[in-house]
Order: C-alpha cells, then sequence, then structure tokens
C-alpha cells in the first residue's frame, strides 16, 4: 500500500522537523521568553528545547516499535480502540488547531505589514490552497520542499541580524539566573509550546527509511532550531532589553525595523523578513495539513489520503477565522497550550509506560 | 462547456491581478519629516508632513535640468489623533503618505509638556506598522511647525538634513546621539524618563543642541549644551568632542588651550556603605591638544607642561559632570543617569532592598567620578 517513492529519508526527517517547528511562533518567541524569564530568556530556551528533545525521543521511541503503523493504529494496541479513536479525533483537532493558527498569524501580520487593502480571507485561502496542492501528493514532496526552502529561510535571516550586533548591550542579560525556581520551571515549560510541531512523529513513521541514524537525525533537528532560537532571542533581547521585548507583539519585526544597514540602499527589511517568513509558515502548515489529512485517512480506513485534503481546507479556513481579533488569536493560542500540554506531555509518557510494562518482559 | 471555459478566463484575471495594495511610486508621498504640535482649536493636534517633489529630484538624478517647482512640500493638517490628522491629509493631497522612509519625528513644547497628549502620541508611533524605529524624536522649544515651514539656506531635505547631522555627533556631544528605538526603550524600562535630543531654529538654518529631560512622560526641565556634555560622560556616551580649560603660561598670563577628545574608556562599580550607596565612575579620556600659544615653542616638550594640561583637563571634565549631576540628583531627581540600571543587573542583591523606593534613593547616591586624562598628540609643532 505505502509506494517506495513516498519514504523519506532520515536526513529529510531532521528538515522536515526543523521546518515545522519554525512556524508563526517565532516573531513571538522572544516576547514570550521575556515576559516568562526576563533577563534569562537565552536559559530558559535553551531548557525548554532540550525537555522538547526528550518528548519527542519519547514519542519516537514509542513509535518506532511499531514502524509500520500511525498512531491510529498502534494508539489501538497500546490502549483499548475506544480510547484510541478518542485520541485520534483529539490528535487530529489538534494538528489542525496548529494548521489554523499558523494560518491566521500568518493572515494577520502579512495584512497589516505588506498588504493593507487585500482581505485577509485572500491572503489565508492562497496559503492554504498552496498547502493542499503539497498536501495532495505526499509526505515525499513536503519533506523534499523543505530541504529547499530550509536554506532560504535560515540563512539570510542570520545574515539580516548581523549589523545589529554592535547595538548588542551584553548587560541586558544580568542579572544571570536571580529568579525563582518555580518562574524557571514556568518559562521553561512555556518554551516547550514554541517547539510545537515535533508531533508529527506520531503519524510519520511508517514514511521513514529507517535506519540506525533516526536518534542522531531527530537530535541534529532539535540541535539547530535551539540554536536558531538563541539566536533571534539574542539579537532581541541583546537589543531592546527584556521590559521593553516583553511588551512588543513580534519583537522580531520590531528589531529588522531597527537596524541600520550600513550604506545599503535598502531601508526597510521587514519586507524581506516578511517573505523569508512566509516560507516558514507555509513549511508548518503543509505538515500540519498532511498530519491531519493522514490521520483522518487512517481512521475512516480510507485507500488514499488525497481525497481528504481539499475537504479539511474550508475546516481549516473557518477555524481560522473564528477569532475576532489579534488580541483573540493570541488568547486562543494560550488555551491550545492546554492541548499541547497533553499530546506533547502527557499522552507519551502514558504510553510509554504503558509500552514498558508491556513489552519489558519480552527483551 | 465553452462557455464555462470562457467564464473562467474572464473571472480569472479579476482575482489573480496581482498586488491589490499597488500603488505608483509617483502617487506617493514619501514622508521625510513629521512635525506634531498641540492646536487651541477644536482640534488635538496639528501635525505637519514634509516630503520631498519627486519630479524635481528625479529630473535632476537623470541630468534633466530644472525640474521645476520647489524642491520639497509641507503640509499641515489638524486632527483629533495623529492617525486622523495622517487620514484627513488625503482631502487636501492627490497623493498617498507614505511613513516608510520618514527621518525625524519633531515634537512641539506643548506635546511633550503635556503628560496625557505625550502618552497619545508615544502610542502612536509605537504601534505604527509603517514608522522606523530608526527615526529621530527630537522637541523643539517652539511650535514643530514653524521647523518644518520655513526655508532653509544649505538643504532643504530636513528629515535627511537632520539624520546627517546626529552621523556626526561625536565631533561635539553637545547632543545625545539617541533614536527613536532609544528613546522609547528608555521609558518603558524607566516607566517614563528619558532624555530627547532638542531641534531650534535660526533665521535659515537648523540646529541641533541641548536636550530635554522627560520624567514621568511629561516634560521636565532643558540641558544646555555643555549640561548636556555632562550626562554623555555619565552615561559613558562621549567618544568624541572638545573641552576648554584655562592653562597658566610661564609668563604669568592664562591661556585657552582646546582639548580633542578622540576615546572614552568609563568603568563603573557600585558599593554600598553603611546604608550609603557610591557609584564610582573612572574615566580614561585619551585625546589631542591642538593649540596653545604661538610664541611657547619647545615648552609643550617639557612633560610637567603635559601633566598640568592633563590634571586641568581633569578637573573641567569633573566640573561638568558635577554639574550635571546636581540637575538629576538636586533638581530633577530622577535617575537618568543608569545608576539604578546598572545596580539592577551587577548587584542584583542591593536592587532587591532599593529597587522599590529607588526615586526616593536615587538623590542621596554619593557619586565619585575620578578622571583620568591622557594627551597622546600635540599637532604638528613642538
Amino acid at each position: 500500500m505505502i509506494k517506495n517513492n513516498d519514504k523519506i529519508s532520515e536526513n529529510q526527517l531532521s528538515i522536515l522537523l526543523f521546518t515545522t517547528m519554525l512556524g508563526a511562533g517565532v516573531l513571538s518567541l522572544p516576547a514570550d521568553v521575556a515576559k516568562a524569564a526576563g533577563p534569562n530568556g537565552l536559559i530558559v530556551i535553551l531548557l525548554g528545547g532540550l525537555v522538547a528533545l526528550i518528548f519527542a525521543r519519547i514519542i519516537s521511541f514509542v513509535a518506532s516499535k511499531f514502524p509500520t503503523e500511525t498512531f491510529v493504529e498502534y494508539s489501538e494496541k497500546i490502549m483499548t480502540k475506544p480510547v484510541s479513536v478518542l485520541l485520534t479525533i483529539f490528535l487530529i483537532v489538534y494538528f489542525l488547531i496548529f494548521c489554523s493558527l499558523n494560518l491566521r498569524i500568518f493572515g494577520e501580520v502579512a495584512k497589516s505589514y505588506l498588504l493593507n487593502s487585500t482581505p485577509i480571507e485572500v491572503i489565508m485561502i492562497t496559503l492554504i490552497f498552496t498547502s493542499a496542492y503539497i498536501v495532495r501528493y505526499g509526505i515525499e514532496p513536503i519533506a523534499r520542499m523543505s530541504e529547499i526552502l530550509f536554506p532560504v529561510m535560515v540563512i539570510p535571516t542570520m545574515i539580516i541580524l548581523l549589523p545589529a550586533l554592535t547595538d548588542i548591550d551584553l548587560s541586558n542579560f544580568l542579572p544571570v539566573l536571580r529568579i525563582s525556581p518555580l518562574r524557571l520551571a514556568k518559562g521553561i515549560l512555556q518554551t516547550t509550546y514554541s517547539f510545537v510541531g515535533f508531533e508529527i512523529l506520531y503519524v510519520i513513521f511508517p514514511y521513514i527509511q529507517l535506519g540506525n541514524k533516526l536518534k542522531k537525525s531527530i537530535n541534529v533537528s532539535f540541535f539547530s532550531i535551539i540554536f536558531f532560537y538563541l539566536y533571534i532571542t539574542f539579537f532581541t533581547i541583546g537589543i531592546f532589553g527584556y521590559k521593553e521585548t516583553s511588551v512588543q507583539l513580534w519583537p522580531l519585526l520590531t528589531v529588522i525595523k531597527s537596524i541600520n544597514f550600513p550604506g545599503f540602499f535598502i531601508e526597510n527589511l521587514e519586507s524581506l523578513i516578511m517573505g523569508i517568513w512566509t516560507f516558514a509558515v507555509f513549511t508548518s502548515i503543509s505538515a500540519f495539513h498532511y498530519a491531519a489529512t493522514l490521520s483522518l485517512s487512517k481512521l475512516i480506513k480510507a485507500r488514499e489520503h488525497s481525497y481528504l485534503v481539499i475537504p479539511l481546507v474550508p475546516v481549516i479556513y473557518f477555524m481560522a477565522l473564528i477569532p475576532e481579533s489579534i488580541v483573540e488569536v493570541y488568547r486562543y493560542a494560550s488555551y491550545a497550550t492546554y492541548l499541547t500540554l497533553f499530546f506533547v506531555i502527557i499522552l507519551p509518557l502514558l504510553m510509554w509506560a504503558i509500552v514498558k510494562l508491556r513489552h519489558g518482559g519480552e527483551r | 462547456m465553452k462557455k464555462l471555459i470562457v467564464t473562467l478566463i474572464l473571472i480569472i484575471p479579476l482575482i489573480l491581478t496581482g498586488c491589490w495594495d499597488k500603488v505608483e511610486i509617483e502617487d506617493r508621498a514619501f514622508v521625510m519629516a513629521i512635525g506634531i504640535d498641540t492646536s487651541n482649536q477644536a482640534k488635538n493636534y496639528v501635525v505637519t508632513f514634509q516630503f520631498p517633489n519627486v519630479k524635481q529630484v528625479s529630473s535632476a538624478a537623470g541630468g534633466g535640468g530644472g525640474g521645476g517647482g520647489q524642491p520639497n512640500f509641507s503640509i499641515s493638517e489638524i486632527g483629533d489623533t495623529v492617525f486622523s490628522a495622517s487620514r484627513h491629509v488625503s482631502t487636501r493631497l492627490d497623493k498617498r503618505l507614505f511613513l516608510g522612509h520618514t527621518k525625524a519625528v519633531i515634537l512641539g513644547k506643548d506635546v511633550v509638556s503635556n503628560r496625557d497628549k505625550f502618552l497619545e502620541v508615544l502610542d502612536t508611533l509605537d504601534r505604527s506598522y509603517e514608522l522606523s524605529r530608526k527615526l529621530r524624536l527630537l522637541v523643539t522649544d517652539g511650535k514643530a511647525q514653524d521647523i518644518l515651514l520655513k526655508n532653509y539656506k544649505f538643504d532643504p531635505d530636513i528629515g535627511a538634513y537632520i539624520d546627517d547631522i546626529f552621523k556626526q555627533y561625536n565631533r561635539t556631544s553637545i547632543f545625545p546621539n539617541i533614536d527613536y528605538n532609544k528613546i522609547t526603550k528608555s521609558l518603558h524600562d524607566t516607566n517614563g524618563n528619558a532624555i530627547i535630543p532638542v531641534i531650534s531654529a535660526g533665521k535659515d538654518e537648523l540646529k541641533i543642541a541641548g536636550s530635554a529631560i522627560i520624567k514621568n512622560y511629561r516634560l521636565a526641565g532643558w540641558m544646555s549644551d555643555g549640561e548636556n556634555m555632562g550626562y554623555m560622560w555619565l552615561m559613558g556616551f562621549v567618544k568624541g568632542g572638545d573641552i576648554t580649560f584655562d592653562m597658566p603660561t610661564t609668563d604669568g598670563k592664562e591661556v585657552k588651550v582646546p582639548f580633542n577628545i578622540t576615546n572614552t574608556v568609563m568603568k563603573r562599580q557600585v558599593t554600598e556603605q553603611n546604608g550609603k550607596i557610591i557609584y564610582k565612575l573612572k574615566y580614561d579620556v585619551e585625546g589631542e591638544v591642538t593649540e596653545y600659544s604661538f610664541q611657547k615653542h619647545g615648552e609643550m616638550f617639557d612633560t610637567n607642561v603635559l601633566s598640568t594640561m592633563e590634571k586641568k583637563a581633569d578637573g573641567v571634565i569633573e566640573k561638568m559632570i558635577n554639574e550635571s549631576l546636581k540637575k538629576f540628583q538636586k533638581d530633577l531627581k530622577v535617575d537618568m543617569i543608569g545608576v539604578g540600571d546598572y545596580i539592577e543587573k551587577y548587584n542584583p542583591s542591593l536592587w532587591s532592598k532599593v529597587g522599590p523606593t529607588w526615586n526616593e534613593k536615587f538623590p542621596d547616591v554619593v557619586v565619585e567620578p575620578i578622571v583620568t586624562a591622557h594627551i597622546r598628540r600635540i599637532g604638528l609643532f613642538r
């Protein structure tokens, strides 16, 4: 049933994970960590990333016990059928929520910075249909596109920030670790949400050509995204200080606004960053869209997932339009983090415990 | 079927006509400077926009001579808010205002004197998607409109002109090199305190010197050129500029000697002794003497003269710092010189003790500046 050209290599997996995790959240990430941990934002990102890595490894451990099955099938074996169906429905909703949140935030940012008189609906429809187009063809094209877009996203972002190096005041990161452990732990937990996206590991295992590098490629993708987040936050808090950073909506764009490109004729670099960021959002949306479609097709035992791609488009679209304003978008996003708490931390631990208990004696 | 295809072909160009937000470049007014004043009429603000005459600029670049008309235009509009004024301009202008290239925003004295209005203006600037954070925010001791509506001798484009003046701030150090980014950061960090450079208009030229002190989102006082340099010393911003000291010569007279600063290194330290906070500042100032007395050839090579000069320079700089300190500690009682910020970062345990009541504590801080000047060069004469 699974065709040979619909498999991705383990290298592709690590890039796919990176581009999925790098989504709409990167614009507001520095503000979130500055609010959560003050000048210790960098430490919190590092620790939060490591925590996320641990749970990603737990998910991949559980899933790799059933290498030819997706979450829909193996959760039935681990838990009972009714629980599995219920969880799958929640998982699909979860993927759809993050897909539509990304879509909405993308629409809001693009509308305010670039396309003031274009209706947000048009911006969103364009993106979701582009995503539907690639999702129809399966995981391999998605991964290949991520491979192509990965350098296009990462390298220019890092170069654009470099001229701001002289504006960085290292004392903005002081004092180090004068923060209550409780607040630090809360900050770490909150940052774990910035790594949302690795949950696609639940469903994509049958499509990976499993060799012996799986653990390594998950590690690589996590360490590179931790580094990327650290880089961005280093510039943002380094320039603004944590007080100013925490009151901004999209600090990354504000940093770009305050960069003086020496002797450069381009003045407003936000539009450049917006273009790059469109790729970042697109890769996240298509991965979430694919994961939702795939789970749904397995749940209803459809022969091909591609029939279900288009029916999900209006669902994502209308979900994205539910929040009335940008304030509500971020309120809904904070509600969605409770679902993340469940799917990223509680469920993996639960399944891991059950698998250990059941299969522990076999070895 | 054919009809359907034809209809589709007709509809598709309607949907895919490229950018809905396209504005032709000649239909855009690239605002270079904005002036904001309060109005005593029914509306709240008078906002003045200045933009270049694109037609003339482009024809001059093409070598086509002439072009015709003024080099730039200014237009004023009243409105309840700054934003509504910028929109209502469209009732009297055939172009669309574009603020992405704005270089300077000038606030009238009435705006900064009124806390509510100042807060409104700041919020407009902070929330704007178009305005760059690199722009220069200035205060004038009068009406901003007067500065923008005048004709000047040198460069008529005020926004770019101001930006270029700021690029050579380290030749004088008499106005703070602070852009909008730093001002808004300071306001957010200290809950309403900041220093904003001052612009004033002469008969047919502009001048940037001195600064306005904002305390609790309201104008609290002005700093003259000299006081401003003292502030710059306290912040460690001085990287250039000049000071003058009186030097007694061997024949009993006194000459004025200029000391041209080339570099400064500042080191800070905070200690607490018997409940008193002592803030020590150590400066290593490098510079050159560019003028002495024409007849005293050879005297400079006598090292004693040079070391006397260094001591004189120390004295002048310390006096400058102390005068500025008096202004902040005694007159205004507001920590604008970053002592609190320094304690918060480098001595957090002390900050947790004094932080909550810092405004009352600040006037009692003992500040001890120690300046060591080094004269490295003396010009081309012995």
